[in-house]
């Protein structure tokens, strides 16, 4: 059984002004027992993991980049969400938003929920971040 | 017509509705956007080939129903609310002296449905779920279960189902297994997919500046300017395009028959079959682990007397594919005379086929076998093989399966031969139901 993706805000390609202080909130909550999921990008770097302290039951929340030296500009990275089902979970939300300095959202990348039934599931969702 | 052939055409029909694919497994036969491209040309590539559903999650009528597909119960119940509905039995016998005249019609729920439904938390919420919320200790909540559901039988006096089950002790805690395997096997794997998609995405884009895709995307020509911003903003507008079906299918055919093959390295599949050798390995491992269970189930009839049953369940994984179940119970019959005796049923769940092919329950044959002693009747031998069959790849019915049975029986205490009933059932799992309505 398929993972089935409903989206409202889904892109796959955004630009970040990390110079100017410019930065990715990144959410996920989901459904069920075991969360199973990670950020990652393609040089191996965690942005987000279920080790990461949640701000409550389920549900994870990051700003990205953190701190000074998180990430470089210009750069090409590609932050791709991967979450599996098999730990009981049958639902992920996962939102992304890109703020301006101030924290004020200037768009909404993604708002997305997976959901599935089958614990062999897993799903990939791409998003290429141009840092400048 | 006779009812019976009613019966055996609608089972027809619905073998060839299971029957039927909804859709190809090619990842290019429709159009698709890159995402579910993506994931779709992962799945084809590694074939992912895990059977995994729970073999113990018992969502059909108890045992003890007259005319329940359930010869053997397993020690689970659905996690929230199941229902089943067996109807009369496909017999080509006029005799009605027999359970196959019976509608058995049950509900279960366990307690952690009951109480979530009575705080009006959601169940599935995980700070409920794994017993951190409200709930206290959910995991405790969900091993208990009651069943409350009726016998109409034409020809005797109906009677009303009652039960109640426990799990005495389990191995099977989906919120206390360690799943760090599988988290590392993941983070490996999307960091995988993310070399991957970077590899497709500049691809095309090459292509595309090349004018050699065959298509022109207006969001992104209108960007012009030779400064390094104009030309992050073309690309940047040329991936999101890729979001779109059209585009992305006009450009994948610019790549050849088989682009999976051209930008999946050895070492990318590898990182995705190691994800899926973790998962399987988990999922094989939390269906071995043994399971035992006790519960009490009564059939309570207005007129004639009341029937009992105290029984014992155990259940155990040999394989990722065959798991076993044993039930040793106490009767106490009380329909046409009082009778006590004991009861022994033994069962092998098969599940064939490791493709989830078939929705998100798995296709399930059970060859099962119990014999019954009754003080002061001859011992009763029955055989049973039942497939259940779930309904194939449709969302809203998802959790819904229909279990087919043939039963063979000495009968020595009704009558001096051999019967042969055939039963068709319908059983709901909300829990599945309940995430599908989600989506």
């Amino acid at each position: 059984m398929a993972v089935t993706a409903k989206c409202t805000a889904d892109q796959l390609a955004t630009e970040l002004d990390i110079t100017n202080g410019e930065a990715l909130t990144y959410e996920v909550s989901f459904k069920g027992a075991q969360a199973i999921f990670s950020i990652v990008d393609q040089h191996g770097t965690i942005i987000l993991s279920p080790a990461d302290p949640p701000i409550s039951a389920g549900h994870w929340r990051k700003r990205w980049p953190g701190k000074k030296g998180d990430a470089k500009a210009p750069d090409d990275l590609n932050h791709v969400f991967g979450m599996h089902f098999v730990g009981g979970a049958t639902e992920y939300n996962y939102k992304v938003t890109r703020r301006d300095k101030n924290s004020h959202v200037i768009d909404t990348c993604k708002n997305c929920k997976y959901t599935s039934t089958a614990p062999d599931d897993s799903f990939f969702d791409p998003l290429r971040v141009f840092t400048f | 017509m006779t009812a019976p052939v009613y019966r055996f055409l609608l089972l027809a029909l619905l073998f060839a509705a299971a029957a039927t694919p909804c859709h190809a497994d090619d990842p290019q036969a429709v159009e698709k956007d890159f995402k579910t491209w993506l994931n779709d040309t992962i799945v084809n590539e590694v074939k992912l080939a895990v059977s995994t559903r729970s073999n113990a999650n018992q969502s059909e009528a108890p045992s003890l129903g007259g005319n329940t597909s359930s010869l053997v119960d397993t020690s689970s119940a659905s996690d929230l609310i199941g229902m089943a509905l067996n109807i009369a039995g496909l017999t080509s016998s006029s005799e009605s002296d027999t359970a196959s005249d019976t509608t058995t019609a049950t509900a279960t729920a366990s307690a952690y449905a009951l109480y979530s439904a009575l705080r009006g938390v959601d169940p599935l919420d995980p700070g409920n779920y794994c017993g951190t919320g409200p709930l206290g200790a959910a995991r405790y909540w969900r091993r208990a279960s009651v069943t409350l559901g009726f016998d109409d039988d034409t020809s005797k006096d109906s009677a009303i189902i009652v039960g109640g089950k426990g799990i005495l002790w389990t191995q099977r805690d989906v919120c206390s297994e360690d799943f760090s395997g599988v988290q590392k096997a993941l983070e490996g794997a999307t960091q995988r997919v993310s070399q991957i998609s970077i590899r497709i995405e500049d691809q095309l884009y090459d292509l595309y500046r090349k004018d050699q895709l065959g298509i022109r995307i207006a969001e992104v020509d209108n960007i012009t300017g030779d400064t390094a911003t104009d030309e992050r903003r073309r690309k940047i507008a040329f991936i999101n395009k890729l979001a779109d079906k059209t585009v992305f299918t006009k450009a994948l055919e610019a790549l050849g028959p088989d682009p999976g093959k051209t930008f999946f390295t050895t070492e990318d599949i590898d990182a995705l079959v190691r994800l899926d050798a973790a998962a399987r390995e988990k999922i094989a491992a939390f269906r071995g682990q043994p399971q035992l269970s006790a519960s009490l189930q009564t059939k309570q009839r207005d007129q004639q007397g009341d029937d009992y049953r105290a029984e014992v369940i155990f259940d155990y994984g040999l394989n990722d594919r065959l798991a076993l179940s044993l039930n040793g119970s106490y009767e106490n019959k009380d329909a046409d005379q009082r009778e006590q005796g004991g009861r022994v049923a033994a069962a092998f769940h098969f599940e064939p086929f490791t493709d989830p092919l078939f929705g998100p329950k798995p296709l399930r044959f059970t060859l099962s076998g119990e014999g019954q002693w009754m003080e002061g009747t001859a011992p009763v031998y029955k055989g049973q093989l039942k497939l259940n069959l779930p309904i194939p790849r449709l969302l809203w019915l998802s959790g819904v399966e229909l279990p087919l049975s043939v039963t063979i029986a000495n009968r020595s205490d009704l009558v001096d031969e051999t019967e042969v009933r055939g039963l068709i059932g319908f059983t709901v799992d909300t829990s599945q139901l309940l995430a599908a309505v989600r989506r």
